[in-house]
């Protein structure tokens, strides 16, 4: 059953985004579906067409959005399993497969002595780099933002030497960790200074997911010491440039990561979107009313549970974020499961319908 | 004798919650060059080193990264003292497959609960990642295991963990073994509708349920 979201709106999607980001009153919380391989389905593509095809990637997304206008969405291109690729490895694309993202062909090196004689990759052609510019370019046509490089370096470096090798050196080879954060942190801005460059650091954008950053692997400590250095530089960096979109996706459990948070450079109206387990009040009032807090209906839900169970825990998302006075926005605990069942969308967006309106 | 016996176990116990590979591989050389039975060894030592990890993990002392470097302290001593269990306690053993399921590569959790297991004296059979449904009922029928453990980070591959109980069932084999499932997007409710006998919230919940398990069929 198709809600008519027309009759009751009072802003269009972007003005409501615009009213938003601005801490101004809005008719209603905005649904962002952080869809990609959803998207891909629904325009009937795999995956590896997705991945490979910046531009029909953009389209599908766009497609998307099209059909539920009365979402949020914006065109999102990119997936977790990186670094590898960059540093001279290879890439597995999910060609004929409809749920899984690209992923790396195994780790570069496992030593830690090669972590010196790792290459400097070039930041214009080096792994997805130029696959992201090119959905940049598209997004930019229409007047979408460009995507800067995520703000952590230790999804890459993970990528390069395997999660669990990377999680031994913070203990025996800490040095090696360091001089790896350091490598990619260098790619990452290097990419980053031609991104801005290219498009003007007002219309560009970061989303800084820190998956592998969350104390599921690693403590507080470890993060206080291997990341945050690196984190703080990359994002003081577009702070510095003049970049003021920014959208943190807390992947996994970061709760004792957020007292961290704190020392990070963030504009106001920073997006936190946090993953299921964490929890939205909370989250939502150790950031503050200066920022945005987003997020998690539970993915597993979306993509199997009844459209009852999907409206409920929907349901439970706004109440619990609508109270926050900085404002919320409506997500998934992380990436629109590409199998979820049409009908859960529309559980979505009755449970807007009927309680998303302040 | 027996208080010697009983400080090298402590001393093992202690080295391996102190992440100290030299230390353990030190006194399980002089459990066997004592004549010290190397099965009481593990249980006593190495496996009560790793049951106390498993407590630190679960209180947020310990994290993934203390995890590993304690395992590896623990396979360590494995290594020197396995050769030297008698063939009827190796027989003793209760056999585990474990593994990724296909189409997922993210195997920390799936090596958590193999060393967990494996501490809890567990005969681990490892698929690895990206692993088949049918090949998880093929190994555990041709091993005879006890226990199928079942991994997934992700919730585009967690149906197919139904699938590896689906084909059990097709065949009349469902009941020879237990199955238990885990991972992000996995709960005890998931675990229920496919028909799972168990769900474990992290590695030493994995353990702890499957020796749960076999207790209750003695």
């Amino acid at each position: 059953m198709k809600v008519d979201f027309a009759g009751k709106d009072k802003l269009t999607p972007l003005a409501r985004m615009g009213k938003l980001m601005a801490n101004e009153p809005i008719d209603r919380v905005a649904f962002n579906s952080f869809a990609m391989g959803f998207a891909a389905r629904i325009s009937g593509m795999d995956r590896g067409t997705y991945y490979r095809n910046p531009e029909r990637a953009f389209e599908a997304c766009l497609s998307l959005m099209e059909a539920y206008p009365w979402t949020n969405s914006a065109p999102a291109y990119g997936w977790a399993d990186q670094g590898a690729w960059e540093f001279g490895g290879s890439v597995i694309w999910p060609d004929n497969d409809e749920s899984a993202a690209p992923r790396s062909f195994g780790p570069v090196i496992t030593d830690p002595e090669g972590v010196d004689s790792l290459p400097d990759p070039d930041p214009e052609t080096a792994g997805m780099i130029p696959l992201i510019d090119r959905f940049n370019a598209v997004s930019r046509k229409h007047g979408f933002p460009a995507s800067l490089p995520g703000g952590t370096p230790t999804n890459m470096s993970t990528g390069i030497v395997g999660d669990a090798t990377f999680l031994r050196w913070m203990i025996r080879y800490p040095e090696a960790v360091h001089k790896l954060q350091r490598k990619v942190t260098n790619l990452l801005l290097g990419a980053a200074e031609i991104t801005i460059a290219k498009y003007g650091a007002e219309n560009c954008a970061i989303q800084c997911a820190v998956p592998m950053d969350s104390n599921l692997l690693m403590s507080p400590k470890a993060f206080e010491r291997f990341s945050k250095p690196y984190i703080k530089e990359i994002l003081g960096y577009y702070l510095e440039k003049g970049v003021r979109r920014f959208l943190v996706h807390l992947c996994g459990n970061h709760t004792g990561n957020l007292i961290h948070w704190r020392d990070i450079p963030l504009p106001p109206r920073t997006i936190f979107s946090i993953g299921h387990e964490m929890d939205l009040e909370a989250t939502a009032r150790f950031f503050g009313k200066d920022h945005i807090i987003a997020g998690n209906i539970s993915t597993t839900l979306l993509q199997s549970g009844s459209y009852e169970e999907v409206f409920a825990e929907t349901v439970r998302c706004l109440k619990a974020g609508m109270k926050h006075p900085g404002g919320y926005i409506l997500m998934p605990a992380c990436e629109f499961p590409p199998n979820t069942p049409v009908e859960n969308l529309e559980a979505v967006a009755q449970a807007v319908f009927e309680h998303g309106y302040y | 004798m027996r208080v010697q016996k009983e400080e090298l176990f402590r001393g093992l116990s202690d080295a391996i919650v102190a992440m100290d590979e030299e230390k353990t591989v030190e006194l399980s050389k002089a459990i066997i060059a004592g004549n010290i039975d190397a099965y009481e060894a593990i249980e006593k030592g190495l496996s009560e080193g790793m049951e106390r990890v498993g407590r630190l993990f679960e209180e947020e002392e310990y994290f993934v990264p203390e995890l590993l470097i304690c395992s590896d302290a623990m396979y360590a001593g494995l290594e020197i003292l396995r050769p030297h269990i008698t063939a009827a306690e190796t027989d003793k053993k209760h056999r585990v497959v474990i593994g990724v399921i296909q189409g997922d590569t993210h195997d920390i959790g799936k090596n958590l609960v193999k060393i967990m297991l494996e501490a809890s004296r567990f005969e681990v059979f490892d698929l690895g990642r990206d692993v088949p449904p049918a090949r998880f009922v093929e190994k555990a029928k041709e091993l005879g295991a006890d226990l199928i453990a079942i991994s997934t980070l992700m919730t585009t591959t967690m149906e197919d963990m139904g699938t590896v109980i689906k084909l059990l069932k097709e065949d009349g084999s469902r009941g020879r073994f237990k199955v238990m499932v885990g991972g992000g997007p996995i709960s005890k409710r998931f675990a229920d509708r496919i028909g799972a006998d168990g769900y474990a919230v992290n590695a030493g919940a994995a353990a702890s349920m499957a020796q749960t398990f076999l207790k209750a069929e003695r």
